[in-house]
């Protein structure tokens, strides 16, 4: 298999595990999720998004409240073995089709600057209190120095939605499941009998595939775990010990 | 279910969706940070930057 026959196949592996998803939430008719893959020498990229491009309508007690938009952008990991998320978004839109500005979003950037956490969540609201305090922020940080600025030069009123709260990094942020989990949960969007089985079960694959990325994060506390439970671990003589990936486990 | 794109599909793709919002990128962004593109408007412009980060772009 070449790699731009990989890169089609995980794609397509890919979009059919959200299609399955939000079909096991929303029901059948949902559209299936989209991927486009760009192969070319160094450069292998794949997206994918839901279908129709105007957002996933998801219902209330059969009206048409709310619409949902999910984005990733992938590409290989380090070692060329897994396809990685690279950036994705995930929106809730009031009304039956995505348009103006978001309810709340939720977002990853792998290659995070620092200043703001690679997985977050970005809430369109507004209450005043925190207004307040976002137009007293300031020196403190380059985030609020930023926002001091264009305060005081009249160019913008701070906005709950400049807020990014973290939400685990890139090992344990949240995942599509959860988020329609809440949809369900909290704003009773009309779902599938067996809507809650189904997220479960994608919660778990997603958190045993990061279990796997957080141990090759951190080798020497998962062989201290299996060595608890009464594994005895050895590192094959051709293996050089591997190092933990710090910059993964402390980023924001 | 999975497009493969060349580079130069790609491209011509991204013609195509800028013509069909009218062809002005610089007033389609502006008006996107202001929140106010309607939902037609908003899926050209998600798919122009689909496409930018296909062409690492």
């Amino acid at each position: 298999m070449t790699t731009g026959d990989a890169l089609v196949a995980e794609a397509q592996r890919f979009a059919t595990d959200l299609t399955a998803t939000v079909r096991a939430v929303v029901g059948d008719h949902v559209e299936a999720f989209r991927a486009r893959a760009l192969h070319h020498p160094g450069l292998d990229h794949v997206s994918v998004h839901q279908e129709p491009r105007t957002g996933i309508p998801l219902t209330v007690a059969g009206a048409p409240l709310l619409n949902l938009t999910a984005e990733y952008y992938c590409v290989w990991d380090s070692p060329g073995q897994f396809l990685a998320v690279d950036e994705s978004a995930v929106k809730v839109y009031a009304g039956a089709k995505a348009a103006g500005e978001p309810l709340f979003r939720y977002e990853y950037t792998r290659a995070t600057t620092g200043d703001v956490p690679a997985a977050h969540i970005q809430i369109h609201g507004h209450r005043d209190a925190l207004a307040f305090v976002m137009t007293r922020a300031g020196s403190g940080s380059p985030r609020g120095q930023q926002l001091a600025g264009r305060v005081a030069q009249g160019a913008a009123v701070p906005r709950m939605s400049d807020l990014h709260f973290p939400v685990g990094g890139t090992r344990f942020r949240p995942c599509l499941e959860d988020v329609l989990d809440m949809l369900v949960r909290e704003l009773g969007v009309d779902h599938a009998h067996a809507w809650r089985d189904a997220l479960a079960d994608g919660r778990e694959r997603w958190r045993r595939m990061q279990t796997a990325a957080v141990v090759r994060d951190a080798p020497a506390v998962a062989i201290e775990a299996l060595s608890a439970l009464g594994y005895e671990i050895h590192l094959r003589d051709d293996k050089v010990i591997p190092q933990d990936n710090r910059d993964r486990l402390r980023e924001l | 279910m999975v497009e493969t794109l060349s580079v130069e599909e790609a491209r011509r793709r991204r013609d195509e969706v800028l013509a069909s919002v009218g062809g002005n990128e610089c007033d389609l962004r502006e008006r996107a940070a202001r929140y106010m593109l309607n939902a037609e408007e908003l899926a050209a412009l998600t798919e122009l930057d689909e496409l930018d980060f296909l062409l690492s772009e």
